[in-house]
């Protein structure tokens, strides 16, 4: 266990250096941010500010503002480290090391996210509260469960990363999968829309998704779309999910060892 | 071949066989660069494929978005589309021809900038040279697709000036977005590492230039029209596309502006990339 907090607390060290990164990041996540909201204000003064979907124009907008404080948070999109020690046959050593080889990836992503969640979340979500008006959660209760729902929304993506990573010990190339994955978890996780103003039959599909678990679910408990007992119906599916990966992730870590390919000598 | 092998010392020429010289080792570059990624066949379609996947989400999102709000400062799901049709087009052929721009930090870092100088070739010739990113076809592609979706929802009212005007604006929303790479890279210079801030203006670029500017306060309207230029990128020759007018009273002559501010633009970026050139200092060893 020891190890695993050390491991963590390093990651999380290792991103706190680069601050000028951080920076840049949370000025270009906002610049996009403000685009999005813009749009959003747009749709809604041409429907007269009606609610649509059961999100109303605040909704909408904080909405935006979470995307964008958990593209690192959740390292959305590429993230090929593990991908990267297959390639360059680094994976080798990393197998054959006396630890949990899923743990000490889990530890050191925690301690990278953590580190984010300071450096870019935060940071996002305040930058939109100045410029627009969003909406917070009223209860403190609410606050507990939504920092839950960013912890299990973490090991949804990370579990999920890890066995596209992974899956690099097949696709050699492995460029175009990643790019088709970025889609599917752009959309389906309600990234790009949040999933409330997608086709119901869509919606219904991504509900049972492991996806929504990422941004959605974090969303609709900070929004206060889902309280009390529906709350906590949600973060247990995001729970449920959590679990089902991570050990599909630990039977793929066996399997990958059987077959492992070392490039070059 | 001759004037390159001649023991490495530049043949004197004018300036204009100087032009024609460097377009021709261009010419001979790129050539070389397609025939290349053109050895890994699957490979290559896969990253096309990827390319395209990846911009083709708002194709998804788009319609989404339409079908629950009514619309968009007044612009239909089709209007839009051509919008993000002009701008994704022209942001794809940039981003293939381009693509060698985007090597500055490494060039920088590594000292290769140092050897570009030596060379009797502008640098602005052999970073163009250093790569021609066939696999990014795929977002221009994305593009197209969007085109044909927008033609068949909207009923554009073709003319002769209509048609003749089309592949200017894609030209010069070209050359616009080139611009902003240039800058972009012009800045390496003194940054080092590609600083993500540049999205921004390229990535940012072409998403805010997929929508009615109308939508953006007076302040941000006047950055798109006046500082970078990107509402000639879609929306300004979209107006007259479309045969719309600009709620703020803008003339709808302005549409035809775009060209001559796109390479009023691209002169001037270019301008600051020379002047970069000659105040780079190298990182050394």
């Amino acid at each position: 266990m020891r190890l695993y907090y050390e491991v963590a607390r390093r990651a999380f060290r290792q991103q706190l250096a680069y601050r000028a990164a951080a920076l840049a990041g949370v000025i270009t996540n906002a610049a996009f941010g403000c685009f999005k909201a813009l749009i959003f204000i747009a749709l809604y003064r041409s429907q007269g500010g009606q609610s649509v979907g059961g999100y109303d124009v605040r909704d909408a907008l904080t909405f935006v503002w979470l995307a964008q404080g958990m593209i690192a948070v959740a390292a959305i999109w590429g993230w090929y480290d593990i991908a990267q020690t297959i390639t360059t046959g680094a994976v080798a050593t990393d197998l054959s090391r006396p630890y949990d080889y899923f743990t000490f990836w889990y530890a050191r992503d925690s301690g990278r996210a953590a580190a984010q969640m300071l450096l870019r979340g935060v940071p996002s979500l305040l930058i939109g509260a100045l410029l627009f008006q969003l909406r917070f959660p009223t209860q403190p209760g609410q606050w507990v469960l939504f920092a839950v729902s960013i912890v299990l929304a973490v090991t949804v993506s990370f579990a999920l990363r890890f066995l596209l990573n992974l899956g690099a010990f097949w696709w050699l190339d492995f460029r175009g999968i990643a790019g088709l994955w970025n889609l599917l978890v752009t959309l389906l996780s309600g990234f790009e829309l949040p999933l409330v103003y997608f086709p119901d039959w869509l919606r219904g599909v991504c509900d049972v998704l492991p996806f929504r678990g990422i941004i959605q679910t974090p969303a609709d408990i900070f929004l206060g779309k889902a309280t009390g007992g529906a709350a906590l119906a949600l973060i247990g599916r995001q729970a449920l999910w959590a679990a089902v990966l991570v050990m599909c992730a630990q039977l793929m870590v066996l399997v990958a060892t059987r077959k492992v390919v070392i490039q070059g000598g | 071949m001759a004037s390159v092998s001649s023991g490495g010392i530049a043949p004197i020429r004018s300036a204009a066989s100087d032009w024609r010289y460097e377009v021709g080792l261009y010419r001979r570059f790129v050539g070389a660069l397609v025939r290349g990624q053109m050895q890994y066949r699957a490979s290559f379609f896969m990253q096309v494929f990827s390319s395209f996947a990846g911009n083709a989400l708002e194709l998804v999102v788009l319609p989404f978005t339409f079908a629950r709000f009514r619309n968009l400062a007044g612009w239909s799901l089709g209007e839009v589309l051509f919008l993000f049709a002009l701008a994704t087009i022209s942001f794809g052929i940039h981003e293939v021809v381009t693509a060698g721009f985007d090597e500055m930090p490494t060039y920088i870092r590594q000292g290769t900038f140092d050897r570009v100088l030596l060379r009797p070739v502008t640098p602005f010739m052999q970073m163009l040279a250093a790569d021609f990113a066939m696999r990014r076809f795929g977002r221009a592609f994305s593009g197209v697709v969007a085109l044909g979706i927008a033609l068949s929802l909207v009923h554009v009212h073709w003319t002769w000036g209509k048609a003749l005007f089309f592949p200017i604006t894609i030209a010069s929303s070209v050359l616009l977005f080139a611009a902003i790479t240039v800058l972009g890279a012009t800045l390496c210079f003194w940054t080092v590492e590609r600083t993500e801030v540049i999205n921004i203006f390229t990535y940012g670029g072409t998403y805010m230039a997929s929508y009615p500017i109308s939508i953006l306060q007076r302040w941000l309207r006047q950055i798109v029209t006046f500082v970078i230029p990107l509402a000639f990128v879609a929306y300004y020759p979209g107006l007259y596309f479309l045969d719309r007018r600009d709620p703020f009273g803008v003339p709808s002559q302005v549409s035809f502006a775009a060209p001559v501010v796109s390479v009023t633009f691209f002169v001037i970026a270019w301008r600051v990339w020379e002047w970069g050139v000659r105040h780079y200092q190298s990182t050394g060893n």
